[in-house]
């Protein structure tokens, strides 16, 4: 049952993303396009395995893995490198710097939500689950 | 494993930030302070005439950091740098003299205006990451330097910013915002300073910031900062001067056929009058030189006003010539609405002015245009089709429904048929009904406001007809524009104040993003009214509602008053006769337009009833 509600939390993330990643904020970066896509389609295809195989699913259980470490991997880099731009900004500009700073923060703490939390909550459950059936 | 990953990333995070932080940051050696620098100047002229010198005030001041800089303006350009290096400020500034000297025949010295840059600070710089390099520098404030081969280059402040390489390319992908300095022009300009071949960079790059002094007109001294004078104290008197002065800038950029030089670039001394022109713009500047003119009854200004009007009143493409007359461009197929208001809002403020009655067959015909543009709700169509004579029910432009209301306000209290004025002061309330309210009657909107400073000074314009069970709620909503506008204006009280003085009453964000001059004026305008309002409803000066406005202005026309030019502040200007009482668009846009000109006079004129 739980590894479903994965499958479908999985396909919505996958539509957020494709959303958020292609028309609200479309990139003008190839490259980035390119990671976003391969990150959906590791997504979609999770949460679909997940809702056909549930809980035994082999080809389930990894297609999650891979794409919750993806994601996580993703997430994480992301929050590294706006630490960065953050302390950047109150590096080169001091005080006249502190409110994008907190916009870097704010972004941080969006990208945690939004990316973070998911593949960490689905990597605990794939790695703690039971061996397949 | 959860806890270890969050354990490990915010560790990490922590780590990077803290490197990034003291890698990036620029610790600063103490100043010598404006009294040293002021004399340090008067020595080095001394020296370079050959007179005796005064004594030096910091002579035995550590000088690691980086060189002295003396550079001679003449006639807006740089005509000569002396780069002086030692351990202490004394010598370094010695040696920049004898640099400078070399490069000069006696005589000119005498002529042009000294400026000292003393190096206080060196910070880092990326030389081959492009965001990295537009972003990694204060703009106004910080210099660049280089080397190469043994050799060093420096561009100061004053250097980047003659050579307008401030927000003017797009440095990130993923934003369409130009920000920061174009690192292909400078990176260039200091390859070809350090004469290296097309192509090569330099070996390191560096940014470097200065305290900075430079002889003015009446022949003393003065610290700048980001190319700015010090700011003047606020007075009736100074806030007359600066708005004739801002006047006699668009009396000077006003051609035979009353249009205005749109835009006046001073580092170039070159105008741009053909290309982009708007209308609305050139309405507001005329309904400007109309209030100044009611103010000190020059001639000079009230000529030039009726030029301006008489313009616009030409400017009646077909369809537009009805009892319901429209302002726009012949060649346009649709007419604004902005452009109706204001001219109206011209019209109105100078027959107003005169006295006289200019031309009343275009003031009906304006109102009676605004009054069919308004909507059931209250708002404005903002577009008109004069061929098919037809509103755009569904576009919507900023500032236009405000320009509107306030131009009907206006007019409203000068009708004498009282038939007209009712039916004028019924449109008014209805607009501000929906401006104040309507509009925002939604959850984000109890989080915010647009740019309503029209809107407040239609309600101002307007109360005296306004029912008054609405006047309160109206007012309120003012109130409230210029709380919301408070927050976003540097203050006193701020960090960044305390580290960039020159920002104090400016509005912005924060870092590469320089506050732009328009949006002080406006707003300085609009929260004047806000502030008479409170005195009309008679609220106590101990009142927030009455001395928070009352602050808010007067820091803003200070920091406007700051920026205009004036021939102490235009040292690498070529014609300062041509730029003075004009103000540029921000402090590293070098263009003066005539909106900013216009909403900073008003401003000024409206700080009067403050004193």
């Amino acid at each position: 049952m739980r590894a479903r509600g994965y499958g479908g939390l999985d396909l919505a993330f996958a539509a957020l993303y494709a959303y958020l990643g292609f028309v609200v904020v479309p990139s003008r970066s190839g490259l980035i396009d390119l990671l976003l896509g391969a990150v959906i389609v590791l997504l979609l295809l999770a949460g679909v395995s997940l809702l056909v195989q549930g809980d035994g699913g082999r080809a389930a259980r990894h297609l999650g893995i891979g794409a919750c470490v993806a994601l996580l991997v993703f997430a994480l880099s992301g929050v590294l490198l706006l630490a960065a731009s953050c302390a950047f900004l109150l590096g080169v500009y001091g005080a006249l710097g502190r409110g994008m700073a907190i916009l870097a923060l704010a972004a941080a703490a969006l990208l945690v939500e939004l990316c973070g939390l998911l593949p960490l909550f689905q990597l605990r459950y794939h790695l703690a689950a039971r061996p397949p059936r | 494993m959860i806890r270890r990953i969050v354990g490990v990333t915010g560790l990490a995070a922590v780590a990077i930030a803290a490197a990034v932080h003291s890698w990036v940051a620029m610790p600063l050696s103490p100043p010598v302070g404006e009294l040293a620098g002021q004399r340090a100047l008067e020595y080095a002229r001394a020296s370079l005439e050959g007179r005796p010198v005064p004594l030096l005030l910091g002579d035995g001041a550590p000088q690691r950091v980086g060189p002295v800089l003396l550079t001679l303006y003449v006639r807006g350009a740089p005509l000569a740098r002396g780069l002086g290096r030692g351990d202490t400020f004394g010598l370094a500034l010695r040696s920049a003299i004898a640099a400078l000297r070399a490069q000069l025949p006696a005589s000119v010295a005498v002529e042009g205006r000294l400026k000292l840059d003393r190096v206080i600070g060196r910070g880092w710089l990326s030389r081959n990451v492009a965001p990295l390099f537009a972003l990694g520098a204060v703009p106004g404030r910080d210099g660049v330097g280089a080397t190469a081969g043994g050799r060093e280059a420096l561009l100061s402040a004053d250097d980047l910013l003659r050579a307008e390489v401030w927000a003017v390319r797009r440095v990130l992908p993923i934003a369409d915002v130009a920000a920061g300095l174009d690192p292909q022009r400078v990176l260039a300009a200091l390859g070809a300073a350090l004469a290296l071949p097309r192509g090569v960079r330099p070996d390191h790059v560096y940014r470097f910031r200065a305290e900075e002094y430079v002889e003015v007109t009446r022949g003393s001294v003065v610290a700048i900062s980001a190319a700015l004078p010090p700011a003047p104290p606020v007075s009736r008197e100074r806030l007359i001067l600066a708005a004739r002065a801002a006047g006699d800038y668009l009396i000077r950029h006003l051609d035979r056929q009353g249009r205005f030089d749109y835009e006046y670039f001073p580092v170039l001394d070159r105008a741009i009058g053909d290309g982009e022109y708007s209308l609305p713009r050139h309405a507001g500047t005329t309904s400007f030189l109309a209030q100044l003119y009611a103010v000190d009854r020059d001639p000079a200004v009230r000529a030039a006003a009726e030029r301006a009007l008489g313009f616009l009143a030409e400017a009646r493409p077909a369809g537009c010539r009805g009892p319901r007359t429209c302002i726009g461009e012949e060649s346009g197929a649709l007419v604004d609405l902005g452009s109706s208001a204001l001219g109206l809002v011209a019209l109105v403020e100078l027959e107003r002015g005169t006295g006289t009655s200019l031309y009343p067959g275009l003031r009906q015909g304006l109102a009676e245009f605004l009054l069919w543009m308004q909507k059931s709700s209250g708002d404005f169509c903002h577009l008109y089709d004069p061929r098919a004579q037809k509103r755009d029910e569904r576009t919507q432009v900023p500032y236009f429904s405000g320009e509107a209301a306030y131009a009907l306000a206006l007019l409203q209290v000068r009708e004498e048929d009282v038939t007209r004025r009712a039916r004028l002061a019924v449109a008014v309330d209805r607009a501000l009904q929906y401006l104040t309210h309507d509009s925002y009657a939604h959850l984000a909107g109890q989080f915010y406001v647009g740019e309503d400073h029209w809107t407040c000074l239609a309600l101002d314009a307007g109360w005296s007809s306004l029912p008054a069970r609405h006047r309160e709620r109206y007012a309120a909503f003012c109130d409230d524009v210029a709380t919301f506008f408070r927050r976003s204006q540097f203050i006193g009280s701020d960090g960044i104040v305390a580290e960039h003085p020159q920002l104090a009453g400016g509005y912005g964000l924060s870092a590469s993003i320089t506050p732009r001059l328009a949006p002080v004026g406006s707003r300085a305008e609009s929260v004047a009214a806000v502030w008479r309002l409170a005195r009309r409803r008679g609220l106590a000066e101990t009142d927030r509602r009455v001395s928070a406005p009352r602050e808010q202005v007067l820091d803003g026309v200070r920091f406007l008053l700051q920026r205009q030019i004036d021939d102490d502040g235009a040292y690498f200007m070529p014609s300062p006769s041509a730029a003075r009482g004009g103000l540029q668009l921000s402090e590293v846009e070098h263009v003066v337009r005539i909106d900013v000109v216009q909403h900073a006079g008003a401003a000024f004129l409206a700080a009067l009833g403050l004193f």
